[in-house]
């Protein structure tokens, strides 16, 4: 691959080290194992520390979301997507709320995935084990394709060259897989403390990088002021960011993401409360400030740097009427997100020399951090999901611990082969697999919310019955399904005023927990309740 | 009592900030590029800051305070480290 980035062999060096690192402490995690159980495999004997445990549910819930979207949405949006930062503490609040207790319900009963525990609770073996097994799938599927496809667009920016990025996706495809296969939790849970590091480290350098190229803070904002006005209001400059779905979409894109089988799954293996405790505060105080003086800064000076109007003040727009980025970032509307890569390659070098090149280095590789990260937990939790709540429960339940674990292996190695395969195939298509891969992203998150209605009432209510769970769950995730665009695909423009005033108004995921809740309220009114209390 | 309180004002912080009562801070784009709504002495940026930074961004980080606030003092007075529930 040829050097044309302007950073030299620097990243080569920084990404080797770091891929080194991770398979080493993938083979440790391996060598620290217990005993072949399902229980030390996927929750790491339940023994995890606050230090691990506040790194891995960080490094589980950012994703190159944190490094590549938000800033790209600050950089198109402007300043009130920074406002998305608020959502980081509502989810800091759910890893004690919610997590502590099903911590301690998860240990009492020896429970291993979400669908052991509400299965129990509602008294239902087969259907709700598998509904909330099939909503632990559709989030986790698409974030391990978004994933690898990250890898792919980093490793095309940093080694522009034939193949980057194939050769990209599939590495960060085949490291990922081996340590997960290798250690389990045990290994997942270590590599997520070093791309938690990176991770927190890369976003906050990244703001200061740029603060630091346009002169420094009184500099930085003197220049900010200056921004066209939708750069600097509510909605933003594309009108998506109303109130009401800033707020929906925080609220509960924060509860969403902090139920998912993944962290579910990471509340089971923490040692204790007090870890939860402790990792809640770190989250809500860390998380929130890498954001609001790390990547939001970052898309808000690339509008200095890289204007969204010419000359003249006028927005450049494409045929369809969607502001596009500035030349020099990208040529489609939907290259926002090279924003972050752009301002590293271009100006730090320039400004720094090589000491800037290894700072660039550094946050591009903190990049591949965060995308390995959630694909990794995500793949060990859909190996559970697969393992333990199908095949487990319905085609051989008197499979050893040893099978158990084998078999999870070979899905963890099908999965990750289907993914990359996805991606590469999406990629050589003449349709728009990116566009369509980043809408799945968002649905997913939606998806994962259906199940907090579920959550609360076995946690606290306890008032919901087995048939209200069953109705609710699934009246939510059609609604998600008629908001996409999949039901647009299959019926054409039936419906399509009433749907698309519907996804005006609100969030996706919050209709279909407008829906969710009431069919489960009503329905549970209507049958008997005959779940015994926690 | 302090426990219901620390609730609404979580709750509160959540809808003022990122939620609808941002209407009450948002300036108007529309009417600032028509120049209706600055003097003729203010600088254009005028309405879209506060202490020399978007005002957006001011409001965002205050009710940030808000609710780090009060997850540090439910961390300190109401949260459990044990497993008594």
């Amino acid at each position: 691959m040829t050097e044309t980035t302007g950073l030299g062999s620097i990243p080569h060096i920084v990404l080797g080290l770091y891929l080194l690192v991770l398979l080493a402490f993938g083979i440790q995690g391996y060598r620290r194992r217990q005993n072949e159980s399902e229980e030390d495999y996927y929750l790491a004997g339940r023994s995890q520390g606050w230090v691990v445990s506040s790194l891995t549910i960080m490094a589980t819930f950012f994703s190159s979301f944190a490094l590549l979207g938000a800033p790209g949405m600050v950089y198109r949006d402007g300043v009130v997507f920074a406002l998305f930062s608020l959502n980081v503490p509502v989810a800091g609040v759910a890893i004690y709320l919610l997590g502590a207790k099903i911590r301690k319900i998860g240990r009492d009963h020896g429970y291993v995935t979400p669908a052991d525990m509400i299965a129990a609770h509602y008294q239902s073996r087969v259907g709700l084990r598998l509904l909330v097994a099939f909503v632990g799938l559709l989030y986790a599927v698409p974030y391990v394709v978004m994933q690898i496809q990250a890898g792919g667009i980093l490793s095309q920016q940093l080694f522009p060259g034939r193949d980057a990025f194939e050769i990209g996706a599939a590495l960060l495809a085949l490291i990922t897989m081996v340590y997960i296969m290798v250690g389990g939790m045990r290994s997942v849970a270590w590599t997520d403390v070093v791309q938690g590091g990176l991770l927190v480290g890369g976003m906050l350098l990244a703001g200061v990088a740029v603060v630091w190229v346009l002169g420094g803070p009184i500099s930085f904002f003197a220049s900010v002021a200056k921004l066209p006005p939708r750069s600097l209001s509510a909605p933003g400059t594309s009108g998506r960011w109303t109130p009401e779905i800033l707020f929906t979409a925080s609220l509960f894109a924060a509860l969403g993401s902090m139920i998912q089988p993944a962290q579910w799954m990471r509340f089971y293996a923490a040692r204790s409360a007090d870890v939860l405790r402790r990792s809640a505060l770190i989250f809500a105080a860390v998380l929130t400030l890498c954001f609001f003086f790390g990547v939001m800064l970052v898309g808000l000076g690339g509008q200095v740097l890289y204007p969204l109007t010419d000359a003249h003040g006028s927005y450049l727009i494409d045929t369809a009427g969607k502001v596009l980025p500035h030349p020099a970032v990208g040529q489609t509307a939907g290259e926002f997100d090279q924003i972050l890569v752009v301002v590293l390659k271009n100006h730090l070098p320039d400004l720094l020399g090589s000491f800037g090149a290894v700072l660039a280095a550094l946050v591009l590789v903190a990049i591949m951090a965060a995308a390995m990260s959630t694909a990794d937990s995500n793949l060990h939790a859909l190996s559970a999901l697969i393992t333990h709540d199908i095949y487990d429960q319905f085609i051989r339940p008197q499979s050893s611990q040893r099978e158990k674990i084998w078999v999870g292996r070979l899905i963890i190695a099908l999965v990750t082969g289907l993914a990359l395969f996805l991606v590469i195939l999406g990629r050589q298509s003449e349709h728009n697999p990116l566009g369509m891969i980043v809408v799945l992203g968002l649905l997913a998150i939606a998806f994962s919310t259906q199940l907090l209605p579920l959550t609360v009432d076995m946690l606290y209510l306890h008032r919901g019955t087995r048939q209200g769970a069953i109705a609710g769950l699934c009246v939510g995730v059609a609604t998600i399904f008629l908001l996409s665009p999949f039901f647009s695909m299959l019926a054409g423009d039936a419906l399509k005023n009433v749907l698309g005033s519907m996804k005006s108004m609100i969030d996706t995921g919050a209709w279909g927990l407008c829906f969710n809740v009431l069919t489960f309220a009503i329905v549970s009114h209507f049958t008997r309740a005959k779940t015994p209390a926690d | 009592m302090t426990r219901n309180l620390l609730i609404f004002l979580f709750l509160l912080a959540v809808f003022m900030g990122a939620g609808p009562g941002l209407y009450l801070i948002n300036p108007d784009p529309d009417v600032s590029e028509m120049g209706a709504s600055r003097s003729d002495t203010a600088p254009p940026s005028a309405t879209f800051t506060a202490f020399g930074l978007p005002v957006i961004y001011v409001w965002g980080l205050f009710w940030y305070a808000v609710q780090f606030g009060v997850i540090l003092y439910a961390y300190l007075h109401f949260w459990r480290g044990d497993d008594d529930d």
